[in-house]
């Protein structure tokens, strides 16, 4: 148009449709931090089994239990420890044997149940933490604490922190993307809450992005009412038109910033329907996943997803998986929870590998803690579970700078105390900033007139853990 | 870490020498004397600063401008096209002041206020943690909208939230205003430890009081003495104290209102529940007024020896059988009697204490049988009705007279004096001076048999007595059924002992504390007793230095765009310094000298010049104040999430204009809730409702806190878990995906191209209502050739038939409309 000024026609050429933008997922008024150091990783991959899965039947291996079996915990091993209200009133809190079978594998001889075939056959790129800990014993501060560092909800989530310190790499993706999966284990089971993978005081903007397997993958992506591909990207154009006439009128870069971000979601629109397409997977790979990789929604179909999001450029990718809370019925249940994610994580894990992708990815399978060596409910039978059990608990890292084969601590022989080498869940946040190139205590934002951190006043890298 | 070391030793030692500026009172300062520009003081304190500064004040906005500004600002509502007009029309010299008066009047005023406080209560529809169940505390919610309707003064305002269940003859309303106290989330989840979650409720709302109270970051000292304010960490739980003895549990239970709860009426229930409770009382009254003969007898059967005692009564003395059936003989002027009463009552040798002989002090009366005359010659008198003073459940009066001796009379647990009354088929005849009655107990329930009892008659008409207590009670319980129910704060018999909780771990107890307040403020009056109403008292005199200018910031940032002290959440040492000193303490002395008259303090900013000023930066203004810190200039502030579709609801003509009520489910994308939800709760699956619901202001729309309206949060609005005095803004792509495609929007579009449709004229013509109605201005020439030109390609490419490929070529630019920038922002 002819009458357009020198301060329009910049806002336009910023901003128009079909021009080349620049636009990425905002940042805000903070630019990216400076890494204190080089990072080993560049992006994460964040497993989380939500309820807690029992350590004692998947990776801590506590010969002693088969001799312990059906016997009362000693006191001598509780030592007063508080238990929650929901064995606190059993008469007796009997020790239960895993009924599975442990072997060791890999170079690395890690033991590993046989409820976790596939994951045992990638056991030599784990770095396996039998040494958990955490302060929490009930769901939600527990998973507040590891995500947020704090057990109290309102602090940022660890992928917040990430994509405020990191920025996206992904032109056309934000910088944390969050995956919920279906389980087959316990229908009634632990919810999961938006502040998890929100982003507390830092800019609303780094929170996570859910990725949705039921109508659209990002919320309110598909255009309806008629509205086709060109017709947007007419209306498109006519907005910059207008908010150029504004922008001049009022003055406020922030008209062009919202121009921009109306680019970048008109660019989400056909970036995120191609991402979620698996129609160009090989067969390969679809086998590889398993067939429930097909199915919208499974863990094995989030995990491929997650892997296209890495590939992509996202900074980190969160996927729940719930069910494992499993206070009953743990014979029943404990095997389908695994089949859900075994054969996945081990895909996921060799095709980051053979992708080149596995050497800048941090990968941690975790929960907020884990379950009791006693059982709850009735050992004799068949429909015992097991309680929360903050005091020891199983992580485990693979990918960039973790020292794959690692085991790393110990429990006493009832595998209810950690003897060796604890890692506090703070301690674990330490060392994935770590691995990402930030120093936890540096790292801060300041707030309420405090310069925050992900671990608060706490946490050590764990320096065995890196490669 | 070690910056805090730093600033507290800093503030330390600055505190030596002189106290922080926020914990001295403010003292009225000379207003300056300039001239010219100003309308009121608020000008003359900025007009003195910015003539210190050398700036120069802006233009006024246009009116269109200021227009669409103050109505946001006060109502969260865009000006309708008439309210436009009328303004732009009048020309009297008061013409703003009077929109302003009618817009400070009208309810939707009372609706933004509200929404204000909700942020600030954090308050939600649901519990927030396990199975986060819906919870019932909207009735509080409307009565602060009741409250902001009536500018209820500001102290009034605060104390009945905050202790309104203290204040001497408690009303029901300042009992639901008490409900602002439970407004924390609370957990259901199985095998919690109540005290941890009981701690951490009262943390919640000492954090909640401190910065909505007081503007200070006092859960810094839930774990150690705060590091820059002089809050020490004993002081933090003495101030919790306050907060920490509600009879609650720690454990929700997952039920709408977990104690302490009342049924709330809404006020369109409230003539209908005092009507309802009025013909009990009358009715109870009328029965009570009925006199009753006494009637002297003797009894026998049952193998039962009857003592009788001084009252008239008769005892039955010793071990009773499994069954047994009384005969009693009674002697008086029974001629037209109407009605019999037998009075069962407690007395001490019976099991329990009686009135059964039982052993939990109960019986059962199967069957009453009354008979006239003896021998040979007697007659069954018929019994046409029975009600009684109180029936266990499953054991209703009826039952004596039914002829099933499986069914009867019983009181379980009631051990006083109960009438049971026995309305006659028709009186009994002139000269009755005998009566045999049977008294049967044949149920299955072993040795339930009365203990103690007597017999009384009278000639008045009871039946009609009877029957309309009994209507009236059966009506009131239904009634009271359907009341709505709201949690409101109530304190414990005994209160909790509250101890410093080392590192904030409810399981470290150390020294124990009592109630008390900071001791850097002002001190508590040592008379009145240590609960939250001298607590509300104490915010309230007229010494403290925080609350006035607390309240008065944040209604100041409501309008400015960001408070005289920066950081409304944090008026301690480390928090922003007011960038008008003076100004802040005249506002907070005029506040409080004024009756706390908040509808007045609103008044007063928005009619001042500096309000009026427009919005767009002189280069010069821009370049040495670019945050406007001077207020050389008025602010551009984005609109809130709910200001947003509001709007939208308005100028498409869908909103429906409708005060309080329940909580209301708008439509949103699927599987939000489900995807996180504990599985069996009762908000694991979303329905929205139907009808007027969808198209009620935001304020209304029901809050889940685990997964909020993904509309609203989407554009900024906070979470609810925590009290927030200042929401964030951010820009992003989800924003604009958001006012593209949600189902909510698409619609208000539509309608809004309906409207557009429906304007008699030229495309230019429709262009111009639409630019009026949503931004209240018209298009420039090159906007309107742009829009038409955008109509003119979508109905050129679509596949559908004239009329409606306009009709969807209107929808696309009314959504592009409601998506702009402008439209996003009051300027």
């Amino acid at each position: 148009m002819a009458d357009l000024s020198v301060d329009r026609r910049t806002f336009l050429a910023q901003c128009s449709a079909g021009a080349a933008s620049l636009a990425f997922w905002p940042q805000g008024d903070h630019s990216p931090q400076r890494p204190h150091f080089a990072a080993r990783a560049r992006r994460v991959l964040y497993l989380h089994m939500s309820g807690g899965p029992s350590q004692h039947d998947l990776f801590d291996h506590r010969p002693a239990l088969a001799r312990w079996h059906g016997e009362e915990l000693p006191e001598s091993v509780r030592q007063g420890q508080r238990i929650t209200t929901m064995t606190s009133g059993q008469k007796q809190l009997r020790i239960a044997n895993p009924r599975c079978r442990f072997a060791q594998h890999g170079s690395s001889g890690a033991w590993i149940s046989d409820l976790l075939p596939h994951t045992a056959q990638v056991v030599d790129e784990l770095a396996i933490v039998r040494s958990m800990q955490t302060d929490a014993i009930n769901h939600e501060p527990a998973i507040n604490l590891l995500q947020t560092g704090a057990e109290l909800p309102g602090r940022p989530s660890f992928g917040a922190w990430l994509g405020w310190a990191m920025a996206a790499e992904a032109r056309d993706l934000p910088a944390f993307v969050v995956l919920h999966s279906q389980w087959s284990g316990p229908k009634v089971d632990q919810p999961l809450y938006h502040r998890l993978w929100g982003a507390g005081f830092l800019p609303a903007q780094h929170q996570g992005v859910l990725l949705r397997s039921q109508g659209d993958p990002v919320l309110f992506l598909q255009d309806g009412g008629g509205v086709t591909r060109a017709v947007r990207a007419q209306q498109l154009a006519t907005m910059a038109e207008l908010n150029a006439a504004a922008s001049e009128r009022f003055r406020d870069p922030g008209i062009a910033a919202r121009q921009q971000q109306a680019e970048l979601a008109f660019r989400m629109q056909a970036a995120v329907p191609q991402l979620v397409d698996l129609g160009t997977e090989s067969a390969e790979v679809m086998a590889l996943y398993g067939p429930a990789a097909q199915t919208r929604g499974t863990f094995a179909n989030n995990a491929l997803l997650a892997r296209r999001l890495l590939e992509r450029g996202v900074r980190c990718v969160q996927i729940y998986h719930r069910g494992w809370d499993q206070h009953r019925d743990l014979e029943l249940d404990l095997p389908k929870q695994c089949g859900d994610i075994d054969q996945p994580i081990a895909a996921l894990l060799i095709d980051l590998r053979r992708r080149g992708l596995l050497e800048d990815t941090l990968v941690v399978w975790t929960s907020e803690f884990g379950r009791t060596v006693y059982a709850q409910g009735d050992l004799d039978g068949t429909s015992y579970g097991r309680d929360h059990h903050p005091r020891c608990f199983v992580t485990w890292l693979a990918g960039g700078g973790v020292r794959a084969g690692r085991q790393h601590g110990e429990t006493d022989e009832l595998g209810y105390n950690v003897v060796r080498d604890p890692v506090h869940v703070h301690d674990l946040n330490a060392t994935m900033l770590h691995l990402l190139g930030f120093d936890h205590e540096k790292l801060t934002f300041p707030y309420q007139g405090r310069d925050f951190r992900l671990t608060d006043v706490h946490g050590r890298v764990v320096r065995e853990l890196l490669a | 870490m070690r910056r805090w070391l730093a600033i507290s030793v800093l503030s330390t030692s600055l505190l030596a020498q002189q106290p922080h500026w926020a914990f001295v009172a403010p003292q009225r300062p000379t207003v300056p004397e300039v001239g010219g520009w100003a309308r009121n003081e608020v000008d003359r304190f900025v007009q003195a600063r910015l003539l210190a500064e050398g700036l120069q004040v802006a233009p006024e906005a246009t009116r269109g401008e200021l227009l669409r500004r103050v109505t946001f600002d006060l109502t969260g509502l865009p000006p309708t096209l008439a309210e436009l007009d009328a303004f732009l029309r009048d020309e009297a010299p008061d013409a703003y002041e009077r929109v302003v008066d009618r817009l400070l009047a009208s309810p939707a005023a009372a609706e933004e206020s509200t929404r204000y406080w909700l942020d600030v209560s954090r308050y939600a529809d649901t519990h927030g943690m396990e199975r986060d169940q819906v919870r019932a505390l909207w009735r509080w919610r409307d009565w602060v909208l009741d409250a902001y309707a009536a500018n209820v003064a500001w102290d009034r305002f605060v104390t009945e939230q905050l202790a309104g269940d203290l204040l001497p003859g408690a009303t029901t309303a300042q009992r639901i205003a008490s409900g602002w106290n439970r407004n924390n989330p609370t957990s259901d989840e199985g095998g919690l430890i109540p005290e941890e979650y009981l701690a951490r409720y009262a943390m919640n709302r000492t954090d909640t009081f401190g910065t909505a109270m007081l503007g200070l970051t006092v859960g810094c000292a839930q774990c150690h003495d705060h590091k820059s304010d002089p809050l020490k960490q004993r002081e933090y739980y003495s101030l919790l104290a306050y907060f920490a003895s509600f009879a609650e549990e720690g454990n929700d239970g997952g039920v709408l209102a977990p104690a302490p709860a009342i049924r709330a009426p809404e006020p369109a229930q409230e003539a209908l529940h005092a009507q309802l409770l009025a013909e009990v009382r009358v009715a109870r009254e009328a029965m009570a007024a009925v006199k009753w003969l006494p009637l002297q007898g003797e009894a026998s059967g049952a193998a039962t020896t009857f003592l009788p005692k001084g009252d008239g009564s008769l005892v039955a003395v010793g071990d009773a059988p499994l069954k047994g059936d009384y005969v009693v003989s009674l002697r008086g002027e029974l001629g037209g009697v109407k009605a019999l009463r037998l009075t069962v009552l407690p007395e001490d040798g019976l099991p329990d204490n009686g009135p059964g002989r039982a052993n939990n002090g109960n019986f059962v009366l199967s069957e009453v049988e009354v008979f006239l005359g003896a021998g040979e010659q007697i007659e069954r008198v018929a019994i046409a009705s029975a009600d009684a003073d109180f029936a266990q459940p499953g054991f209703a009066p009826e039952g004596v007279f039914d002829g099933d001796l499986a069914t009867g009379w019983a009181l379980q647990g009631r051990h006083e004096a109960t009438a049971l009354r026995l309305v006659l088929a028709k009186p009994l005849p002139e000269s009755t001076q005998q009566l045999e009655v049977r008294m049967r107990h044949q149920t299955v329930h072993r040795q339930h048999l009365v203990g103690r009892f007597a017999w009384s008659a009278t000639g008045m008409p009871v039946a009609d007595c009877g029957e309309r207590l009994r209507a009236a009670e059966q009506q009131l319980a239904a009634f009271e059924e359907r009341l709505p129910l709201c949690m409101i704060s109530g304190e414990r018999a005994e209160p909790r002992p509250v101890h410093v909780l080392t590192r904030g771990r409810y399981d470290q107890p150390a020294e124990r504390v009592e109630h008390g307040t900071p001791g850097f403020l002002p001190p508590l009056s040592t008379e009145a007793p240590a609960d939250r109403r001298a607590l509300a008292a104490w915010l309230f005199r007229a010494d403290h230095p925080l609350t006035a200018r607390v309240a008065v910031n944040r209604i100041w940032a409501r309008h400015f765009g960001r408070g005289l002290v920066a950081t409304p959440h944090d008026f301690g040492v480390l928090g922003a310094r007011p960038s008008h000193p003076e100004l802040l303490d005249w506002l907070a002395c005029e506040f409080r000298d004024g009756g706390w008259d908040e509808r007045r303090l609103h008044r007063l900013l928005v009619t001042s010049a500096a309000y009026r000023q427009s919005s767009i930066a002189s280069a010069e203004a821009l370049a040495r104040d670019p945050d406007n810190v001077l207020l050389a200039r008025a602010s551009r502030q984005r609109l809130p999430a709910e200001a947003i579709r509001d709007q939208a609801l308005l100028v498409s003509g869908l909103l429906v204009v409708q005060q309080g009520g329940a909580s209301v489910k708008i439509p949103q994308p699927p599987g939000i809730w489900e995807a996180v939800a504990f599985p069996g709760s009762n908000t694991e699956h979303y329905v929205a409702d139907q009808g007027d619901a969808l198209h009620r202001r935001s304020l209304y729309t029901f809050w889940k806190r685990s997964a909020p309206p993904p509309l609203m949060t989407t554009l900024d609005a906070p979470s609810r878990e925590q009290c927030v005095v200042d929401r964030q803004t951010t820009n992003t792509p989800l924003q604009v995906l958001a006012l593209w495609n949600d189902e909510g929007m698409v619609e208000c579009a539509r309608a809004l191209a309906q409207r557009c449709l429906d304007v008699r004229g030229d495309t230019a013509a429709r262009l111009q209502f639409a630019f009026r109605t949503v931004l209240q201005r018209d298009p420039s020439a090159a906007e309107r050739r742009a829009c038409e030109s955008l109509l003119q390609r979508v109905v050129a490419e679509s596949p559908l038939e004239s009329a409606a490929a306009e009709c969807a070529a209107w929808s696309v630019v009314a959504n592009l409309l409601l998506s702009l920038d402008e439209a996003l922002h009051r300027n």
